[in-house]
């Protein structure tokens, strides 16, 4: 097969293709569904960030990076706790690797990070796209931009990626934001690249 | 009703990414998808798509990287590392199209980037420069990849069967 009766057989396939008007219309109500769902999370996360602060001016405590906040597990009290994701500011590229496996932490702000088998909890910066809420045991759920779950509190998760530093030049994650926990070293998740 | 600008340049669109879609997916319903999480996306980034100088273009990079994104996930599901709640995994890879033609058949053949190569580089008629900032890759690996693919495409059709 040449290039030239390759290209006339994409053009016959291509032009056999039928596109349903309506996925606009669906696209929209979906459209609107997520960021509605966005704006719930980031609201419900202005109250636990202020009370936060609030509580650790309070208590006059110090935070060292690389000393994050220890985790918590679920429990009936989480429900009322909001959960909030640290989420890259565009699509990450295909450049990372890495492999984060372990287990899926809210930290004491309600930042929802992974606990490694044995290590410190990881500060995570999911892609721009990802949600996250909670299920009707307490526990919170991440979703990927599908609205499919893809992991739960105190459950397994394993990501792709590759540890940066917030703070470096070009970075796609904002490096005071409560949920990089203080740490130079972020795990930021590719997997959902343009992602 | 009036309908949004977002409406009017996705109803102008459409079809022009359905077919991209439909040349990146084995199934029709997977290239459905696809073009509608792509469409929602752009929804949700239309303040600045719309700004742009070429919206269509990135918007076909987009569905590009979607599908590739897309094609891994559903790798993943078939290596068993399913994610919870995730729907069962379909392996679009067997020939459940009864009667598809050679075309489709070899593209099948063919994993998700060099399909999107193939696609961009003979269809789109995209330079390796414009694919390779598409797919977030390097000129020369553009190349490489057009290359094995359209070996591969040699070995699994024939012109006569493609025509």
């Amino acid at each position: 097969m040449d290039e030239q009766a390759l290209r006339e057989a994409l053009h016959v396939r291509a032009a056999q293709q039928a596109f349903d008007p309506d996925a606009v219309g669906r696209a929209v109500e979906r459209g609107r569904a997520r960021r509605r769902r966005r704006r719930t999370t980031l609201l419900a996360a202005v109250p636990v960030v202020a009370l936060a602060v609030a509580g650790s001016a309070a208590a006059g405590l110090a935070w060292l990076p690389g000393d994050p906040p220890a985790a918590r597990s679920a429990g009936p009290d989480a429900v009322a706790r909001p959960v909030q994701l640290l989420t890259q500011a565009t699509s990450p590229g295909l450049v990372f690797h890495a492999r984060l496996d372990g287990t899926l932490t809210v930290t004491d702000d309600g930042c929802v990070a992974i606990t490694p088998i044995g290590s410190a909890v990881v500060p995570v910066a999911w892609p721009p796209e990802w949600t996250v809420g909670r299920d009707d045991d307490g526990r919170a759920v991440v979703y990927d931009p599908q609205g499919r779950p893809f992991a739960h509190e105190d459950g397994p998760a394993g990501v792709g990626g590759g540890l940066v530093n917030p703070a470096a030049g070009g970075s796609a994650i904002d490096p005071a934001d409560p949920c990089a926990l203080g740490s130079s070293r972020v795990f930021q998740v590719a997997d959902a690249l343009f992602w | 009703m009036s309908t949004s600008p977002f409406e009017e340049w996705a109803h102008r669109a459409g079809p022009g990414l359905r077919r991209v879609a439909g040349l990146l997916c084995d199934h029709p319903a997977d290239a459905d998808d696809l073009v509608q999480e792509t469409l929602v996306k752009v929804y949700l980034r239309w303040a600045r798509i719309s700004r742009l100088e070429r919206p269509d273009g990135y918007v076909q990079t987009m569905l590009v990287n979607q599908h590739v994104s897309m094609r891994r996930s559903q790798s993943r599901d078939r290596r068993g590392r399913r994610w919870p709640g995730a729907p069962a995994a379909v392996d679009d890879r067997e020939p459940a199209v009864v009667g598809r033609s050679a075309l489709a058949d070899a593209l099948a053949g063919l994993g998700a980037r060099q399909r999107a190569v193939v696609v961009l580089r003979y269809y789109c008629d995209l330079s390796d420069e414009q694919i390779a900032d598409a797919l977030g890759c390097s000129p020369r690996t553009v190349r490489s990849q057009a290359s094995r693919a359209l070996a591969r495409l040699r070995h699994t059709a024939t012109a006569e069967e493609l025509g």
